[in-house]
């Protein structure tokens, strides 16, 4: 119990350091000499801006040949966060004045709410974790490799595998080749935590970790929901509809609790970074202020250096947003573009973006760059996964009630934005644009198009994983639907409703059963048993086995179909991403794209085969691991293999 | 303290306990021997001709019964105990004349057994 303790106060101390610290003093320096913020924003974008930090001074130090190691780490986040302080301190002590910041102010009854459904959300995410917190996903497991992989040399990985080459009718495993699957910033967060805290990757603090980025993207959404509705009374009771879209109601389909546990680590991450480069898009251009500009460049570097996915939804949401606010107001686009162009012409702005070039090609270049990836995902899509959703995929993805809600709030927003275009024709000011219209339009049509429609585009990426990304702006929608039917008033502060008495009881009733029902419903059916732990510990205890026993030069067969959190198997051994090699779900072999060779399939499933044998001996496989009650039978037949391990689950094999 | 900071301190508190209350969980599942019910056996030595097996104990058993047979006939048998947790090594003596015949190991509790084996 005591070493349980120690290693909590690790914990926490380590999140403080790399989660936290350099981002709020980073924060807190800007917002002493800019008052840009609120404490709200304050504290979420800390969160957002310490991963930057981290990330870039991990980098710079990869970059320079310095060990990555608790010390390296703590001193020099710590010199940061001391600098950022420092100055804070020294020069600017005077908060000035920022218009907006004092808008958002909350009553005692909003704060409680909103502390009461955020209360909710983590309930209900606690609720299904305790179940699914050991780690076992594939996902982490994959991630989780190449974080150890840090952890162990000290130094910024390259990402590469070794593959299964056939030439004629030779096997041969290749050198390390290339792979883009990964980006650096899904990984150096957790290995700094795990250098600083001591605590193993195999352990809880990847699914706390990713659990505190969700809880921090609701509230990133909830920030930026209050900004993009800055001009509307209502703007706190849509924020907290919002929260309460997002956070207890559906609190465990993806994006939320299942993707924590799953280790869905780039989207996790994404789904805070997006929401916050898009607020600082929104101030930027609404204030017409280069600082901001500046921040939202940070947030989206912040984002590519993160998750590539995420990072190509928000640039082509963020350029429809533009298409759609230079199309709305046709007449005076050069206008716009003489302002933008001012501020992106500045010298903060361009010495930014000088420094993040600088940045990209001298200390660090993400892999989808070197790797050219780019080129997978642009053309026709190949894959059935890629080919667009049915509109019932889609609104199972997004939940029901909030896709109906956000269909009726679409409607009315597109409502407005055609009023408020019409009412400026000739009396344009630069002031009166509903930016809030446009981004929500753009991000909304831009997963729109990419989930149901693909081909339109031409983008060839998984459409259910871009149907995830609609739950954050749909649920705006829905509650600024949900506002503006039952408690928007008139500008006369006079309670004139949409929905008026009698009507408004019953249909406000109803309204919130149908959200509860679903919501919760979605809910308890997720509540469902995950995978045993004596399961899971069994795959562990089988690859600690193996890791003890393979000499220099063996090669592991494992099975993804059958053998629970099998991906953690390579954890243990740390001998290659593609270590051991292992029989994947059997479509993988068949959709022409996924996997070239057949060995991994066959070696399992007929190990007696010529060709099979050919494999074994091609690629020097002498361990097979596979399940004891469907794959054992084969082996066993077979008088080469001796069955030298056994548990409940698995068996491994040794090919003599 | 005023009553906003009240509330906040009252959710980050919250949310402390349920990461506590998670990491501590997830402290007893990852733990071998917490509340679970399951033995592995394996070679000491898988790749050479040595017999000498391991129990690893993770379950309430505490008697275990091995068999070995060669070619199916049983050779030699014992018991041994093995607590929660422990590893419990069996050192078997080479044996003769084995040569091209497949040794057999069964580990048995009153509940379940398990088998490996060499084809020497």
């Amino acid at each position: 119990m005591f070493s349980f303790i120690f290693s909590q106060f690790a914990f926490y101390f380590s999140l403080l350091v790399v989660l936290f610290w350099p981002g709020y003093f980073l924060t807190r320096m800007l917002n002493a000499k800019f008052g840009f913020f609120t404490k709200l924003e304050e504290t979420v974008l800390s969160v957002g801006f310490s991963i930057f930090v981290s990330n870039s001074l991990m980098l710079i130090l990869g970059a320079l040949q310095i060990s990555l190691t608790r010390w390296s780490l703590l001193l020099t986040i710590g010199f940061f966060s001391l600098l950022c302080f420092l100055l804070e301190k020294i020069f600017f002590q005077k908060k000035p004045n920022y218009p907006g910041t004092d808008s958002l102010i909350f009553s005692k009854k909003q704060i409680l709410l909103t502390c009461l459904i955020l209360g909710l959300a983590i309930f209900f995410r606690t609720l299904y974790l305790k179940d699914s917190i050991l780690p076992s996903a594939t996902d982490l497991g994959h991630h989780m490799y190449w974080t150890n992989l840090i952890v162990q040399k000290g130094e910024i990985p390259n990402y590469q595998q070794k593959n299964i080459l056939t030439s004629g009718a030779t096997y041969t495993i290749s050198e390390p080749q290339n792979i883009s699957d990964f980006i650096i910033g899904e990984h150096l967060i957790f290995a700094a935590v795990a250098l600083i805290s001591g605590l193993s990757v195999i352990s809880y603090f990847p699914a706390l970790v990713l659990f505190i980025i969700n809880i921090f993207s609701l509230l990133a959404i909830f920030i930026l929901t209050l900004r993009l509705f800055e001009k509307n009374k209502e703007r706190v009771t849509i924020a907290i509809f919002t929260l309460f879209l997002l956070g207890p109601l559906f609190a465990i389909t993806p994006p939320q609790a299942k993707f924590i546990s799953g280790g869905v680590v780039g989207n996790i991450i994404g789904n805070l970074l997006l929401p916050l480069a898009l607020y600082f898009f929104l101030r930027a251009v609404r204030e017409k202020n280069k600082v901001l500009l500046v921040l939202a460049l940070v947030s989206t570097m912040n984002l590519f250096y993160t998750h590539h996915l995420t990072a190509f939804l928000f640039t082509l949401s963020l350029l429809l947003s533009i298409l759609l606010v230079l199309i709305f107001n046709f007449k005076n686009a050069l206008v716009l573009l003489k302002i933008w162009s001012k501020m992106l012409f500045s010298l903060p702005v361009m010495g930014s973006l000088l420094l993040m070039l600088i940045f990209a090609f001298t200390v660090y270049t993400p892999t989808y760059i070197t790797n050219q990836a780019i080129k997978t995902v642009v053309g026709a899509p190949k894959k059935i996964e890629h080919t667009g959703l049915t509109l019932t995929q889609f609104k199972d993805a997004l939940g029901e009630p909030r896709l109906a809600l956000a269909v009726v709030g679409i409607l009315i927003l597109g409502y407005l934005l055609i009023k408020k275009t019409r009412s400026r024709k000739n009396n344009f000011t630069y002031e009166q644009l509903p930016f809030q219209l446009f981004i929500l339009a753009g991000w909304i049509g831009i997963i729109t198009i990419i989930s149901l429609f693909p081909q339109l585009i031409k983008i060839g990426i998984p459409s259910a994983r871009v149907a995830n990304y609609g739950t954050y702006p749909f649920s705006i929608t829905a509650s600024f639907c949900l506002v503006a039917l039952f408690f928007q008033t008139n500008k006369h502060e006079k309670h004139q409703l949409f929905i008026k008495a009698p009507l408004f009881f019953y249909t406000l009733s109803l309204t919130v059963a149908y959200l509860l029902t679903a919501g919760f419903f979605d809910n308890v059916a997720n509540l469902t048993q995950t995978t045993a732990p004596k399961v899971i510990n069994q795959t562990f205890n089988a690859s600690q086995f193996l890791a003890s026993k393979l000499a220099p030069g063996d090669q592991v067969e494992s099975d993804h179909i059958y053998i629970k959190a099998d991906a953690w198997t390579k954890v243990f051994l740390m001998q290659d991403y593609n270590f051991p090699l292992y029989r994947a779900n059997l479509e993988r072999y068949e959709n022409g794209i996924d996997r070239n060779e057949k060995c991994t399939l066959n070696m399992l499933s007929n190990p007696s085969a010529p060709d099979s044998q050919k494999c074994f001996t091609d690629l020097n496989v002498n361990f097979v691991m596979v399940n004891s009650k469907n794959d054992a039978v084969q082996f066993q037949k077979n008088s080469a293999f001796w069955q030298i391990y056994a548990n409940d689950e698995i068996n491994i094999y040794l090919r003599k | 303290m005023t009553y906003a900071k009240k509330v906040i301190l009252a959710l980050a508190l919250f949310f402390l306990g349920c990461l506590f209350y998670l990491a501590y969980t997830q402290q007893q599942q990852q733990d071998y021997n917490y509340g679970k019910s399951w033995w592995s056996i394996y070679f000491a030595d898988p790749r050479t001709n040595d017999l000498s097996f391991i129990i690893e104990n993770h379950s309430s058993e505490k008697n275990f019964h091995w068999e070995i047979s060669v070619d199916k006939n049983p050779l030699s048998q014992g018991d041994t105990t093995a607590g929660l947790g422990e590893k419990k090594k069996i050192t078997v003596k080479a044996l003769q004349d084995i040569a091209g015949k497949k040794i057999n190991l069964k580990i048995s509790t009153p509940k379940s057994s398990k088998e490996i084996y060499k084809n020497l």
